[in-house]
């Protein structure tokens, strides 16, 4: 229970107008604020505890951020008084349209949402409002109606500077493995066994032979792992509700993953951060849906270092295969070094560098120290012969992808 | 009744409390200085008997060199004692035929001829007179026209009671001069709205006046020293208002506070916080 300004007001009038009163003489003013304290107690004692029941419904429980989102809320007072509901967003989510306050016993609210940044929003509950008629005293309650909302990072469309990505971004695609097995390029003769099917069956190899037929074996292919690491340490998130790197960095997977598909190669996300955490795309899932519901499932957190990550994951890289590491680089100083691990194992890295600096400053921190120390490091990641995509803040990927290159 | 008309509601009994608390305090205010003595009962007790009213300065009023003939002067005690010249100026004027009413004036009754005692008169039994104070004309000729009650007495020593110090009554309250033209009362608030309040009294205040100023007389009321009438007000109330005046500034914090209230100006106030696109997430926010 709290008292609303004007409850505050008739308190401090109340009080001064009898005090005043007394001072002066005035049995008319003293009187006076006889009369509103008596009705602010009148009001404190009278108003009751708000209760009510609610539900929720939203339209889309996965959605892309800058969709809107249909969300309905209907609430119920339980003992038929006029209550004032409102419903609070959480962080990150904007109301489009519609309002999210109404009042009365029975409460509909109809909005319209949008997700800012990529994340998960979950809805706790609505603000319910009892207030006596003057509206002096305030009880509120918490009515739960409990919503969700995933939402998925935008897509940049990078074909339009395909050309230039393909050049920039290591991948090694589809590859000749040296058995046999599915694939398209001739790889041997073998007498047919069950279970082959006619389609393999070689008829002219067959007919040289006279007496058995004989089948074509096709060479096996493979597709490259392209590792992904990701920085989802909580300073992934410095900067303001809706601006902050880790949005970026998902953003930059969700339109990369696009490109890796074309490429065939198959992308593998190590998220660090708390732990380390290795993501696999589901087969047939080229836009990375299931990895990005995974990532979203978790805010940032933790302080793993990229080297802790690259230990991790060390066991499974193969030499020369492609490692991109998507990061803005702020207080990790084994950067340069898990970097120096991949190259020893040959593989091709890309370090999209985001602007960490730029982020502290959004959320009004000294970038001066930081800055050095991003300085420092890209100049020892280009030293071990990294390229390095200085991507910078609110710049489009395709813009710092082809600046890279250039 | 919806949230709405009660906020109305309370607008309206606020401003209404408001209001009667201005009014009080600028009825204070008026009783402790400013705006004068309130003479329109006098007015209309001078214009029922057929009698010229107009209020003006004792400059206006005596200092001209219009015949005094036909002409009259109320004169009340004000705040500030008048000036030699216009004292000489009465004088002058009530020479020259002029008629005169001195409220508890004892500079302006003196120069008539008549006296007004300095300390008052305790328990002197005629309403009429709150602020009661021995008159004395010692002029052969000269009439008393009210007396006090037996046993009314001056506090000489103080004590407010009657003792063998004290003067005892009766004391004359209001004295005719000898030639009838000159009323001196010993009382500044003999006219005042609450001494009127009396019947009796105000009929012996239009009988006096009608016997000053004879029908048609062209009577100025002196507005040039306007004290307020003297307390006939409890003694409470009369120190209530010589203390600082803070009726109007509580009327307006109630009004405000009301207007607050009916509006509901500030209710954003309340409202939970929402934390927008642009929030600050900082290092130890995410630690």
């Amino acid at each position: 229970m709290s008292l609303t300004p004007q409850g505050r007001a008739a308190l401090v009038a109340g009080a001064a107008a009898v005090g005043l009163g007394l001072a002066v003489g005035s049995l008319l003013a003293a009187a006076l604020g006889a009369s509103l304290l008596a009705a602010l107690a009148w009001a404190l004692l009278a108003t009751r505890a708000p209760r009510a029941r609610a539900a929720r419904r939203v339209g889309a429980s996965i959605a892309r951020e800058g969709e809107p989102v249909q969300v309905e809320v209907g609430v119920e007072s339980l003992e038929g008084a006029r209550i004032e509901v409102e419903d609070a967003l959480p962080p990150g989510l904007e109301a489009a349209e519609g309002d999210l306050i109404g009042q009365g016993a029975r409460v509909g609210l109809a909005f319209a949402v949008v997700a800012r940044v990529p994340g998960r929003f979950v809805f706790r509950g609505l603000t319910a409002r009892v207030s006596d008629p003057l509206g002096l005293v305030e009880r509120t309650h918490v009515i739960e109606a409990p919503g969700e909302i995933v939402a998925l990072p935008r897509v940049e469309d990078l074909r339009g500077s395909l050309a230039a990505s393909r050049r920039f971004l290591p991948a090694s695609g589809i590859h000749l493995v040296g058995q046999a097995g599915g694939g398209s390029d001739f790889f041997a003769l073998r007498d047919y066994q069950p279970g082959d099917t006619l389609r393999d069956v070689n008829w002219r190899a067959s007919a040289r032979t006279g007496r058995k037929l004989i089948v074509s074996q096709r060479e096996m292919e493979s597709q490259a792992e392209a590792t992904v690491f990701l920085d989802a340490r909580g300073l992934s998130r410095v900067g303001t509700v809706g601006n902050h790197a880790w949005a970026d960095e998902l953003r930059a997977l969700a339109s990369l993953a696009a490109l890796l598909a074309r490429r065939r190669d198959r992308p593998v996300v190590v998220r660090y951060g708390e732990g380390v955490e290795t993501l696999r795309a589901a087969p047939g899932d080229a836009a990375l849906a299931g990895v990005l519901a995974s990532l979203l499932a978790r805010e940032p957190a933790g302080g793993a270092t990229l080297r802790e990550a690259v230990d991790a994951a060390l066991p499974r890289l193969r030499r020369r295969a492609p490692a991109l590491v998507l990061s803005p680089l702020l207080d990790d100083p084994t950067v340069a070094d898990a970097v120096a691990a991949l190259r020893a194992l040959e593989l091709d890295v890309v370090v999209l560098a985001l602007d960490g600096p730029a982020f502290l400053a959004l959320a009004g921190e000294p970038t001066e120290e930081a800055r050095a120390q991003r300085e420092r490091t890209l100049s020892a990641l280009r030293a071990h012969g990294v390229r390095v995509v200085d991507w910078r803040l609110s710049e489009r990927l395709a813009l710092a992808l082809a600046r890279g290159e250039a | 009744m919806s949230p709405r008309a009660w906020r109305l509601a309370a607008l309206l009994a606020l401003a209404l409390a408001a209001g009667l608390v201005a009014a009080d305090a600028a009825q204070r205010v008026s009783q402790r200085r400013g705006g004068g003595p309130d003479w329109a009962p006098a007015e209309a007790m001078l214009k029922a008997n057929g009698d010229i009213t107009s209020r003006l300065a004792l400059g206006e009023a005596a200092l001209s060199d219009a015949p005094a003939q036909g002409r009259g002067l109320v004169l009340a005690k004000g705040g500030a004692p008048l000036a030699p010249a216009e004292l000489d100026a009465l004088a002058s004027f009530a020479a020259r035929g002029g008629r005169v009413v001195v409220l508890g004036d004892p500079d302006a009754a003196a120069r008539l001829g008549s006296g007004v005692a300095s300390a008052p008169i305790l328990l002197a039994g005629n309403a009429s007179f709150p602020d009661a104070h021995a008159v004395l004309d010692p002029r052969p000729g000269a009439r008393v026209a009210a007396w006090s009650a037996n046993g009314s007495f001056v506090d000489v020593d103080g004590d407010g009671r009657a003792t063998a110090a004290d003067a005892p009554g009766p004391f004359a309250l209001a004295t005719w001069s000898p030639d009838g033209r000159v009323l001196v009362v010993g009382s500044a608030g003999w006219l005042s709205p609450d001494a009127l309040r009396d019947p009796a009294g105000a009929a012996e205040a239009q009988r006096w006046l009608a016997q000053a100023f004879p029908p048609g007389t062209r009577v100025a009321l002196d507005a040039a020293h306007d004290a307020p009438w003297p307390a006939a007000i409890p003694g409470s109330l009369q120190d209530a208002a010589a203390t600082p005046q803070l009726g109007a500034p509580v009327a307006l914090a109630l009004a405000a506070s009301g207007l607050c209230a009916a509006l509901g100006l500030a209710r954003e106030e309340g409202r939970a916080e929402r934390r927008g696109l642009d929030a600050p997430v900082r290092r130890e926010d995410v630690r």
